[in-house]
């Protein structure tokens, strides 16, 4: 994997300032269930991060139909826009669960690390979240 | 204007018909939200023969204004009826994440009127709103019901839910949400039962914009900051457990139901000995303070618990152990019933059994094997649980021992001991809710005092009047107590207005705080309120404090009195207590 987003669930404390400024920055507004970084509580112990993996041979962009998902020259994993169908195949077909769909407008959505200057690092007070190299 | 869900949902649990309005800006400057909101929706709904349990009783469901944002620490949601347990305003709040998640369905509350007539749950998203048959969910306890509609709907989906309390309608049955997160007061969790309402959920993706997004974001980074410096140093570093050591220091802390205001087990059950137990810390939405401590005993894995909880289930009952006191709050989160009211309860049947006024060998303080089984029979309603599931006045009653139940309106109060402590006497005994701790958090009045100043009960009607219009308006924009002192009134009015786009100002703001307390006055006095109803219990009048601090002290009846006249002249009120025309005319209603 190239450098991502690792989250450390023992450290988090599932304040979703993460999720809130991601989707700020992303959608112009407050709306956590469109970020590109989730925070779970399924149950009363169990916490889950979801955030793109930009994985070196992303299994999204073998099942999208389209090939609208690449690998960039700096190794992140990016959706053309133009080109998804909001088909859905790559939601399924990312193991982790780390990538998400816009209901609304029907396009598959995932972490970009904002260019390569995450938002969301900075405003995590728990060091929850780190940009790691792989 | 910006910042809000947008619309105001209206469901017939009878008809199962829903209808939107939109929320409407006036509404908003001089309601604000959450629990302005609640207590005008609420107002001429209920009165004097409105039946608590019955479908003519609406259940009221507001956001904060803030709620949804980022401004930090603002999660709260608040839950309003016709309280089961006290007959009047019942009001409880929840901080976590479901208030942000009504926002982001579109809404800004929820009206739920008439009752359904089989379990049912309600499903609520941006687009739709369902009535789901709840059969296989009645009968499980909160904890089963949300990882249930978790496992079913998704993880990312928010939800309060009712236990077998709720369900078996015991009067002081509360809400449970995000599994730690509690409405414990005045029986709100009664009024779901009541409804066959076994759970709402929420989702939504709407997204919530500012009017000054810049403006508005550079204040919440700079108070994401400041929530975490030493101005919360106790809820980061400890939980609400934090406060007990000093408060017990400070002949505060009440001890077997309330003889006492001081516990020598007192060291085993704090803030600093619960932190060897820690696992993980839980915030709310919008939170990085996280004073939810999740801790891990061998007899159960909980989050909390937490002050008022360890004073209730601890020293108020003699109980110097944190497992059990920490597994009695799991058992009372996962049956639904509040906390404070059934340690209270527990409290009141140990001392019975102790003066042989209830014949039951194992009713002692300090029992604290029997506390499981007593919490389970009230959820039950079984055995001695039957006596005690309408609350301390009805179980007084029965054994013909009132004089030894401290509430007021049937309302016990928070952990502050009153008789040492009069300006939280005269809030208690004034509020609107019954014997409540958050209404002013008025113990801070007395115990920021030296000396002799502390037990002096004159001239703090003032402050405590200054008190409950701050909370007011806190629980209005959804704003958490914990960071009072990072959130002055200033501050939050300037946060409105980069949010909303409606220019607030400190003034306006403290006047709609005494305008919504004064709507919930006069929703009482609609529900029979008198000036009868403001009183303390005998054992703050009557019995002196045997050793502490506080040595001697309790609160004179003439001197409550007085502290009470003052109270009302300065609230604009005549002396019975009532709101007076010119007060209403000055505030509108």
């Amino acid at each position: 994997m190239a450098r991502h987003i690792q989250h450390y669930p023992e450290k988090c404390v599932i304040c979703r300032a993460c999720e809130l400024i991601c989707s700020l920055v992303k959608e112009g507004g407050f709306v956590p269930n469109l970020a590109r970084i989730r925070i779970n509580r399924p149950g009363v112990q169990r916490l889950e991060g979801h955030v793109c993996r930009q994985c070196d041979d992303p299994p999204c962009a073998k099942v999208c139909p389209v090939h609208a998902i690449s690998v960039g020259p700096d190794k992140r994993v990016l959706i053309d826009e133009k080109k998804c169908i909001g088909c859905r195949a790559c939601i399924t077909g990312c193991p982790y669960g780390d990538m998400f769909f816009d209901q609304k407008r029907k396009k598959a959505i995932k972490c970009d690390l904002c260019g390569g200057h995450p938002n969301c690092i900075p405003m995590c007070m728990h060091d929850a979240i780190r940009l790691v190299e792989k | 204007m910006k910042g809000f869900g947008g619309e105001i949902l209206y469901i017939d649990l009878g008809s199962e018909k829903v209808q939107k309005k939109k929320t409407d800006r006036k509404m908003v400057t001089d309601y604000l939200g959450g629990n302005g909101f609640g207590v005008t929706l609420l107002r001429g709904l209920v009165k004097k023969n409105t039946d608590p349990l019955g479908p003519k009783n609406p259940l009221i469901l507001a956001a904060g204004t803030f709620s949804g944002s980022m401004i930090p620490e603002s999660s709260q949601v608040g839950i309003f009826a016709r309280s089961p347990l006290t007959g009047f305003l019942g009001e409880t709040y929840i901080r976590g994440h479901l208030a942000p998640e009504m926002k982001f369905a579109g809404y800004d509350a929820f009206v739920i009127r008439n009752k359904s007539k089989k379990p049912v749950y309600l499903y609520i998203t941006e687009d739709t709103v369902e009535f789901r048959d709840a059969k296989d969910l009645w009968g499980k306890d909160t904890w089963e019901t949300e990882h249930t509609l978790k496992e079913r709907l998704g993880p990312r989906i928010q939800m309060v839910s009712i236990g077998q309390g709720g369900e078996n309608l015991v009067r002081f049955a509360s809400l449970t949400h995000d599994f730690g997160r509690n409405g414990g007061r005045c029986g709100l969790g009664t009024v779901f039962g009541s409804k066959k309402l076994k759970a709402i959920v929420v989702q939504g993706s709407k997204k919530i914009e500012a009017a000054e997004t810049g403006k508005l974001v550079n204040e919440c980074k700079e108070l994401y900051k400041q929530s975490m410096t030493t101005e919360t140093v106790k809820y980061r570093e400890y939980g609400t457990p934090g406060g007990l050591m000093g408060l017990n220091r400070q002949g505060a802390l009440p001890t077997r139901n309330w003889q006492q205001s001081q516990f020598e087990g007192a060291e085993k059950i704090s803030g600093e000995e619960m932190k060897h137990y820690w696992k993980y810390q839980v915030g709310c939405f919008s939170c990085p303070i996280a004073c939810g401590k999740l801790t891990s005993f061998k007899k159960s894995k909980e989050e909390g618990p937490e002050y008022e909880t360890i004073f209730a289930l601890g020293s108020n009952c003699g109980v110097d152990d944190l497992a059990y006191i920490t597994k009695a709050n799991e058992l009372c989160d996962k049956y639904g019933i509040d906390t404070i009211t059934t340690g209270n309860i527990i409290a009141l049947a140990f001392e019975l059994g102790e003066r042989g006024i209830i014949k039951d060998p194992q009713l002692k303080f300090g029992n604290k094997e029997y506390m499981p089984e007593l919490i389970r029979k009230i959820a039950f309603r079984e055995g001695l649980g039957k006596d005690m599931a309408d609350g301390i006045v009805p179980f007084a009653k029965k054994y013909k021992a009132l004089e030894y139940a401290v509430q007021v309106k049937n309302l016990e109060p928070g952990g502050f001991h009153a008789s040492g402590l009069p300006a939280y006497a005269l809030s208690i005994a004034v509020d609107v809710r019954g014997a409540d701790h958050q209404r002013a958090g008025a113990y801070a009045i007395d115990l920021w005092l030296e000396g002799e100043k502390r037990f002096e009960p004159n001239n703090k009607a003032a402050e405590v009047i200054m008190r409950e219009t701050t909370y007011t308006i806190f629980d209005s924009v959804g704003l958490c107590k914990h960071v009072r002192k990072i959130y002055p009134v200033e501050k939050m009015a300037e946060l409105f207005t980069y949010l909303t786009g409606i220019k607030m100002t400190k003034d306006k703001l403290c006047e709609a705080g005494e305008r919504i307390y004064n709507v919930e006055k006069l929703i009482n006095i609609d529900l029979g309120w008198t000036i009868k109803d403001d009183v303390l219990p005998p054992r703050f009048l009557k019995d002196p404090l045997p050793d502490g601090p506080a040595k001697g002290q309790r609160i004179d009846q003439k001197i409550f009195e007085e502290m009470r006249r003052q109270y009302y002249l300065l609230r604009g009120w005549d002396e019975k207590g009532i709101p007076k025309a010119t007060t209403r005319k000055r505030l509108g209603i």
